[in-house]
């Protein structure tokens, strides 16, 4: 790959918790004029033919705990080579990537790509911890920590591999084994969350915070902002960026106010947290 | 039984994973040293686990999921198990 090409490759991503319609946002994304937009490095989310990027998943784990191992992951599978190849493949000049992953790696991809810039979408703890947690049959899209006694297949064994989990030595390590799925999802909510906070902290105006919710309420907030702080022009002629997402929510656990009082009082004070640590533009 | 580590062993242990996980079908190519995920094909995300599995038993060795980065390939699976061993 020439210097040439790696200067005209300009790379964004978005990064959440999963369960913020990432791979809707993505195909949508992949509509404009100009964009390769993957889900989790598969092109328009296509994950019957290969991936325009190198997969990651269990880097996302050992990134959470390291962040030369982050590093190291940019530097093995978003380098500025590998994303130059990628948008050449797809015959554009700019690559998006929507992936959950990109929340352990935010501040290694910001610092290895100067022009990169993030957009994190953030979704309401209790409203998440719903939707992402399993306690039965198997989870064709794992995200959150499924229900300890759950059977698992081995694709979600595998996925779960990758999936962040408190560090060794660490109290919410001791806690883990006694903590109920939904506990286990609210730590994965805060701790994913306070990494796009600690990004937008660190990297300012190249980072967006976006209420999940604007996007289910407001999608044409939610793309008029999006179009402005990626600047994204015109669409393509197939392209569509007024689409609502209409993917039924098939929720195993209930309400918050069905919660046991110390998963409802873990989810409240995370809630808090994030809530007054994020600085929202949309 | 536990298993001496060479690499030789360690290379049929994975081989013979990745086939449980593929129904017993043989591979596009044997595991050498110089395999990894993806190479052979058969050894992809649905066949990590069966290796990873594998490993730990022919090996007897207790594994974590934070041990699972190491099971990329099989240079890193046999330089985890000789610390793993050592230690």
């Amino acid at each position: 790959m020439t210097q040439c090409a790696k200067a005209q490759v300009q790379f964004d991503f978005v990064a959440s918790t999963g369960r913020t319609a990432t791979t809707f946002i993505a195909s949508a994304l992949n509509g404009f004029d100009g964009v390769a937009a993957c889900h989790e490095g598969y092109l328009d989310g296509d994950k019957a033919a290969e991936p325009l990027l190198p997969l990651i998943n269990l880097e996302n784990a050992q990134a959470f705990t390291s962040p030369g191992a982050a590093q190291d992951a940019v530097a093995g599978k978003r380098s500025a080579e590998i994303l130059a190849a990628a948008a050449d493949a797809a015959g554009a000049a700019r690559l998006i990537d929507v992936a959950y992953y990109n929340a352990t790696l935010a501040h290694a991809l910001l610092s290895a790509h100067p022009s990169a810039r993030m957009l994190g979408l953030i979704r309401n703890c209790a409203s998440f911890v719903r939707s992402a947690t399993t306690l039965e049959g198997e989870d064709p899209l794992p995200v959150g920590w499924p229900d300890p006694a759950k059977t698992m297949s081995e694709r979600e064994i595998f996925i779960e591999m990758g999936r962040i989990r408190p560090p060794r030595g660490s109290a919410a390590k001791s806690a883990w084994k006694d903590w109920s799925a939904v506990r286990r999802n609210v730590w994965l909510w805060e701790e994913t969350n306070l990494l796009l906070c600690a990004a937008k902290e660190a990297y300012g105006a190249r980072v967006s915070l976006v209420r999940f919710e604007t996007f289910a309420r407001d999608p044409a907030s939610f793309w008029a902002h999006t179009a402005r702080f990626f600047d994204l022009r015109s669409l393509k002629a197939e392209g569509r960026a007024d689409r609502v997402n209409k993917k039924p929510a098939g929720y195993q656990v209930g309400p918050v106010n069905t919660w046991a009082e110390g998963e409802q009082a873990a989810a409240h004070t995370s809630q808090t947290l994030i809530d007054e640590r994020a600085s929202y533009d949309c | 039984m536990t298993a001496e580590l060479t690499m030789s062993r360690l290379c049929n242990v994975i081989e013979e994973g990745i086939k449980a996980a593929n129904h017993g079908d043989g591979l596009t190519e044997e595991v050498t040293e110089a395999s990894k995920m993806g190479s052979p094909r058969e050894w992809d995300s649905l066949s990590f686990v069966a290796v990873f599995n594998a490993v730990s038993e022919a090996f007897n060795v207790e594994l974590d999921y934070d041990d699972a980065i190491h099971f990329r390939d099989v240079k890193s699976i046999h330089g985890f198990l000789e610390e793993v061993i050592a230690a």
